[in-house]
């Protein structure tokens, strides 16, 4: 059967509904080998997927999360499911979980690392899903880098909550049953007998002076020049300390302003997501080690949606100028944020535009995993792209 | 300034820098190098071979950089052409930290940055040697110590007394070793607690043990620090003093006795008790084992308590003989009871002012195999100190009780006063052997009067109070003997429960009585009856005497004028 690729997705309020739409578009009657299930946190999840996993085969693999957001092509919701598929000749997949993982990051990375050497295919991808509310992910990547090494990428993104930052879930299972499980990883291998091509970009720049992190303790940054972190934030930003009397109204203020830590190929990006009252630290989704020089970074919609351009295109690139049959998407959270409605309807037409009617989907993450060149694969506020031949 | 090379550095510098051991600073080297250089791969090799990798397993790593040689690339599996590039970590060269990246190789500033992490690496590297070695060397000494410790402990306490602190009698005779050894004259103390017993007994074990805990820390605090104090068992200490002689030993021992004497404050109350000492000295001109050393102090010490409490004697070669006489003396005491050695003799108690027998006292006397006649002086300390004083002294209650019985069908108002040695006052059976005595022979508690003297009663008045207090329930007479030769105190003497006072002999000795003599007698017996006591004066031997006497108002007077001992079958004033 020829190579396929498919994204759907629904909007519906009943989730058995939405779960039937969004897989009947993806599959279109098609047996698909790897069906990735993205939905917003409120739906009664196991209905959605009995819907789901009943279209598909007895061999397909059904991995997916929890979101802060979903794409397919052409369009982006906050709210809805999104199913994306790939089936047909030259491709597989296998899949392993690890659960219990925030204690024991870069073990869960290796352990989930160890599906890639089951498949035999000319080119490799290790796909990351993880819980976005681990701290400090990197070292997931780090420990699934240790196993998998420089020979085969790694690309995903971590689950998502639509922005309450409570609890994230990942699914895991095929046609007899799907697991719905928090705190875990999952480890995708994919092989293919085509081209996988990776693009990475985010569209931001730094904004005023340096800092030096002077204490720091995995994601919670303690001090900016020897300055309380959270005193430093607000000054540089113009904000009153009553900003922090709500904490969804900080996060908002705050997310258009992520910390940049100098890196070879530009910023390495950090979300703030809360503020310490009680010892003035900020807390970041992942780590900002002691001694980083950072900067308080900014963006504007065109820079992001140049971003969404270049991250489609990298991945075409990667291709080696073969047409790609779809492409999946981790975009992140903070870029869909800065970028509102009018924003993301910029940032679809951009990808659209690159992918000339190519099949494309995904969802927005609390956290993008790539790693194509040298060893980190850790990413924020930034698109994760991999095309498919 | 602005350039992230400087800037990952820091980082890695921080992230190398706090790992805690070598491994782990390794790992985090080679992970943080190949992130920072976004090189696919990192390594750390020791001796030129691959020690541990990132990106590419460590033996393809290895198989890859032996082929490419001297090469500045490498070729792997399912990568791209990498550029390899190392630097040199550690002072005398502990490794390479090693990159591997595709695509372009590392420009002059990234390969400086690996130099540079290269030497934070080696630095913190030295760094955990050094700790850990320093850790491991502490962890040693202290196990060490630790070991040691507790090996002085387990020592200690074999050869410490748990109770006082002080060296046993296994550490003293060691120490001593030494002393002789070297040859410097050493003289040892043996010290024996007068009246301890009375209070261990009187006052419970616990009070005797804080007792003997308060006596360690007095006779450590005579002591220079070379001196050794040790405790060699029960009441008993020993002293070292080191490089002293005997002559200056003495006024060491009488220091000791002084401070012994002191009152101690036991559980509330002032115990007093005392001390005698036996002294030996080693000397070159007279050396000596340590353990005939410590004997020699021992028989000295004997002496010292034959002499009376609270004396010091010094050793000398014929106490030996002495020694030896008194285990023979044990032994013969021994026979004696076993085969009726002793019997009684009986001194009549003659009423003053009508010259009648109101009563008799009974003597024991031991007719030795050896045909001599010993009088009690000569055997009853020996028969106190060994405890077969309470088998002699049952022997003549029951006895005394027999013939008594006999007289008294003739002379029906008849006493007899009987001799009480302090161990039997002590024992908590004499009371009953008493009574049963008493039931035995139908005799009424009024015919039979105990003696004590002095001394027995003052050693420990409140005992003795108790102890009279329950032989008085029986309805028994009591008697001081030898009054006015030790020192009662007269508020006791008030308290005892005592019926009779016997005046020394002492008092009218000289044949002829002086007015200071009379006076003194006079005061006593006034004394007497002021606390209704019966007076008895001793040693009468002369008429003068006898009229001096009746004239004081004394009521009973005995000795040799009036009656000697005799063996009952010969008492004529009594038989008749």
């Amino acid at each position: 059967m020829i190579r396929w690729f498919g994204a759907g997705q629904s909007a519906l309020s009943d989730p058995a509904a939405a779960g039937a739409a969004a897989a009947e578009a993806a599959f279109a009657g098609r047996e698909p080998v790897l069906a990735l299930v993205f939905c917003s946190v409120g739906y009664h999840v196991p209905a959605m997927l009995d819907e789901v996993r009943s279209r598909v085969g007895p061999a397909t693999v059904i991995v997916g999360c929890t979101t802060s957001g979903q794409m397919a092509t052409g369009e982006a919701a906050g709210y809805g499911v999104a199913v994306v598929a790939l089936g047909g000749e030259g491709f597989s997949a296998r899949a392993r979980v690890a659960r219990e993982v925030t204690p024991r990051l870069r073990a869960a990375g290796a352990e989930i690392a160890g599906c890639l050497a089951g498949i035999d295919r000319p080119h490799r991808a290790l796909l990351v899903i993880c819980d976005g509310l681990t701290g400090n992910q990197h070292e997931l990547v780090r420990g699934a880098f240790s196993v998998v090494g420089a020979a085969a990428p790694l690309v995903g993104g971590c689950a998502g909550d639509d922005l309450t930052y409570d609890r994230t879930y990942q699914f895991h299972g095929g046609r007899d049953g799907v697991e719905i499980m928090t705190d875990a990883g999952i480890g995708i291998a994919l092989g293919s007998d085509a081209p996988l091509g990776i693009g990475i970009a985010h569209g931001w720049r730094k904004q005023g002076a340096a800092m030096v992190v002077t204490s720091s303790r995995d994601g919670r940054v303690f001090e900016l020049d020897g300055e309380p972190a959270l005193d430093v934030l607000l000054r540089r930003l113009g904000l009153d300390e009553s900003v922090l009397d709500d904490e969804e109204t900080f996060r908002e203020r705050v997310f258009l302003h992520p910390l940049g830590m100098s890196r070879r190929t530009g910023e390495d990006i950090r979300v703030i997501h809360g503020g310490d009252r009680a010892d003035r630290s900020l807390l970041c989704l992942a780590d900002v080690p002691q001694g980083a020089l950072t900067w308080l970074m900014e963006t504007d919609h065109d820079a992001l949606v140049d971003g969404a351009r270049d991250s489609a295109a990298q991945a075409l690139d990667g291709l080696g100028g073969q047409s790609a049959i779809g492409l999946l998407a981790f975009d992140c959270v903070g870029r869909r944020t800065v970028l509102g409605d009018d924003g993301l309807r910029q940032e679809m037409a951009a990808i659209g535009k690159e992918l000339g009617g190519v099949p494309y989907g995904g969802f927005y993450t609390n956290g993008e995993i790539a790693r194509v060149r040298g060893a980190l694969g850790m990413h924020h506020f930034t698109l994760v792209t991999l095309a498919l031949a | 300034m602005n350039h992230w090379s400087t800037h990952q550095l820091t980082e890695f510098f921080a992230a190398v820098g706090s790992s805690r051991d070598e491994r782990s600073a390794t790992m985090v080297a080679m992970e943080r190098a190949s992130e920072v250089l976004e090189a696919e791969v990192g390594a750390v090799l020791i001796d030129g071979r691959v020690e541990v990798a990132w990106g590419m397993p460590g033996d393809d790593l290895d198989a890859a950089l032996s082929a490419a040689a001297e090469a500045a690339t490498i070729d792997v599996a399912g990568l791209d052409e990498l550029h390899v590039a190392s630097a040199r970590f550690g002072a005398e060269h502990r490794g390479d930290l090693l990159v591997a990246r595709a695509g372009e190789p590392l420009s002059p500033e990234e390969r400086q940055l690996l130099q540079a992490m290269a030497q934070t690496l080696g630095l913190a590297l030295d760094n955990i040697t050094l700790l850990s070695a320093e850790r491991r060397l502490r962890e040693e000494r202290e196990r060490e110590a630790a070991e040691r410790l507790a090996l002085l402990e387990s020592l200690r306490e074999a050869r410490h007394d748990s109770l006082t602190g002080l060296p046993t009698r296994v550490l003293f005779l060691e120490k001593l070793e030494e002393k002789v050894r070297l040859g410097t004259p050493t003289t040892v103390l043996f010290i024996d607690l007068d009246r301890f017993k009375a209070v261990n007994d009187s006052l419970g074990h616990r009070a005797g043990d804080e007792l003997l805990a308060a006596v360690a820390g007095r006779i450590r605090h005579c002591l220079r620090p070379d001196d050794v104090g040790a405790r060699l068992g029960g009441d008993e200490f020993a002293v070292l003093l080191d490089d002293t002689t005997t002559d200056d030993a003495v006024p060491i021992a009488e220091r000791l006795i002084d401070a012994v004497r002191r009152p101690f404050p036991i559980f509330g109350r002032d115990v007093f008790i005392g001390a005698s000492i036996g002294v030996a000295t080693h000397s070159a001109a007279a050396p000596a084992d340590p353990g005939d050393l410590l004997g020699n102090a021992d028989v000295a010490m004997y002496r010292a308590k034959k002499e009376g409490p609270g004396k010091v004697v010094v050793f000398a070669q014929q106490m030996h003989a002495e020694a030896l006489t008194r285990l023979t003396l044990t032994s013969d005491l021994q026979h004696a009871l076993k085969h009726g050695e002793f019997h009684l003799q009986y001194q009549p108690l003659v009423r003053l002012a009508d010259g009648a027998t109101a009563g008799v006292e009974a003597l024991v006397r031991w007719r030795h195999p050896d045909g001599r006649y010993l009088a009690p002086a000569d055997f009853v300390p020996m028969a106190e100190e060994n405890g077969l004083i309470m088998e002699i002294g049952r022997w003549v209650l029951r006895s005394a009780g027999a013939q008594l019985a006999r007289w008294r069908r003739s002379r029906p108002g008849l006493r007899v006063n009987l001799n009480v040695a302090a161990r039997q006052l002590t024992d908590p059976s004499f009371a009953g052997d008493v009574r049963r005595m008493l039931a035995e022979f139908r005799l009424p508690p009024t015919a039979l009067t105990l003696e004590l003297t002095e001394s027995v009663l003052m050693s420990d008045p409140a005992a003795a109070i108790a102890r009279l207090t329950d032989l008085k329930a029986l309805g028994v007479g009591l008697a001081v003997d030898d009054f006015g030769t030790g020192y009662s105190s007269l508020s006791y003497l008030q308290r005892l429960p005592v019926d009779e006072l016997k005046i020394d002999r002492a008092f009218i000795a000289h044949g002829y009585l002086t007015a200071g003599d009379l006076a003194v007698l006079r005061a006593m017996v006034d004394l007497a009856r002021a606390l209704r006591l019966r007076t008895v004066i001793e040693g009468i031997e002369t008429e003068a005497q006898l009229v001096a006497m009746r004239r004081l108002g004394c009521d009973l007077g005995q000795g040799f004028h009036l009656g000697r001992p005799a063996d009952p079958e010969v008492l004529t004033p009594v038989a008749a």
